[in-house]
């Protein structure tokens, strides 16, 4: 991992903003964090952008793969079904104890949700959340997903919201398990802005509801 | 307010267990760790026959896109699954205590001292 210099901010521990990086090395980063960490470990948020892959989630059925074409597909062990990830779709995995934060995992997923709903709406675009299918549209079409794994009241994984990227990759699967659902992205919304810029509100709202 | 019946036994890691005959001992989650995940949409368990220390991972539970790890609370070996709720992963959020996931034949019953009784796991569960 080509790691810059990680910052700390309040008592949320480190941010690291690591550039483009390999799916399969980051989830093994995350997954060697999380087993290794203990009562003292810091919290982290991983800001990351991949290059194109489909990651599956733990219950993916193989069906919501139509056609993947040359795009590695990488089975993950977070929840949800599966998604795709490129250049210009920001990461931010949150690697945190929760049983530290005191925070139950729909809590977890609300505070995501919330983060990528405040950003959004910090650019004029406004999105909502869906009790039944956690994420983030804009009229009807999704913008940010959200898979999460908890070990040991630890978890990692993150969230990922769409900027400026080549959305075409998602035809070839059942977003995150529903055949008929679109997706969108900032860039189509009007708002063209760099996805590394894109996460200094996405942090922001993140550390301000942890801290 | 979680629902914990006096006669079971509780991990910390919010499982329940109720010991049948022959040492037998079935394994479920409390209403506790069913409220704070939520509905549940995904179930994997452990396979027949497999080998289990107590405190080990060994399952999976998936709730608002999240996967839970589950740790079994005795050493011994599995010797049941209920697929019924891997088929209906609802019924854990509709009948917790009905609900078992598995079954484990247990090396040694007194490893149960070290579980929580109702009392100890609902102070557990308040701080």
């Amino acid at each position: 991992m080509i790691a810059q210099q990680p910052i700390h901010i309040k008592n949320l521990g480190i941010q690291k903003n690591l550039g483009i990086q390999d799916y399969r090395d980051t989830l093994q980063a995350m997954q060697e964090y999380t087993q290794t960490r203990d009562a003292q470990s810091p919290d982290q948020l991983w800001i990351v952008e991949h290059p194109p892959v489909y990651s599956l989630g733990l219950a993916i059925k193989r069906e919501h793969l139509l056609n993947t074409r040359d795009i590695p597909v990488v089975q993950s062990d977070r929840g949800g079904q599966v998604t795709y990830h490129g250049p210009g779709q920001l990461v931010v995995y949150t690697l945190l104890d929760i049983q530290r934060l005191q925070l139950n995992v729909r809590q977890l997923v609300s505070i995501l949700e919330n983060a990528m709903l405040q950003t959004l709406a910090q650019y004029g675009i406004r999105a909502t959340a869906k009790p039944d299918a956690p994420g983030v549209y804009v009229a009807d079409k999704k913008i940010g997903s959200i898979g999460l794994r908890v070990k040991k009241g630890c978890c990692y994984h993150g969230l990922s919201l769409n900027n400026a990227m080549d959305l075409s990759p998602f035809n070839g699967i059942n977003t995150c398990g529903f055949s008929d659902l679109e997706v969108t992205q900032l860039a189509n919304l009007g708002v063209h802005i760099q996805t590394h810029e894109l996460a200094i509100p996405i942090i922001h709202a993140i550390t301000e509801t942890l801290s | 307010m979680s629902d914990i019946p006096e006669n079971l036994k509780y991990a910390a890691t919010h499982e329940w267990v109720n010991v049948q005959d022959n040492q037998s001992v079935q394994v479920g989650i409390s209403d506790f760790a069913q409220q704070e995940l939520g509905d549940l949409v995904y179930i994997e368990l452990p396979k027949i026959g497999r080998k289990l220390s107590a405190g080990e991972q060994c399952a999976v539970v998936e709730s608002v896109k999240t996967a839970s790890d589950l740790y079994c609370p005795l050493s011994g070996v599995v010797v049941a699954v209920n697929q019924a709720v891997v088929d209906e992963p609802a019924l854990v959020n509709e009948a917790v205590y009905a609900s078992w996931l598995f079954t484990v034949q247990a090396d040694n019953l007194a490893e149960l001292e070290s579980l929580m009784d109702a009392k100890a796991y609902q102070q557990h569960i308040d701080e």
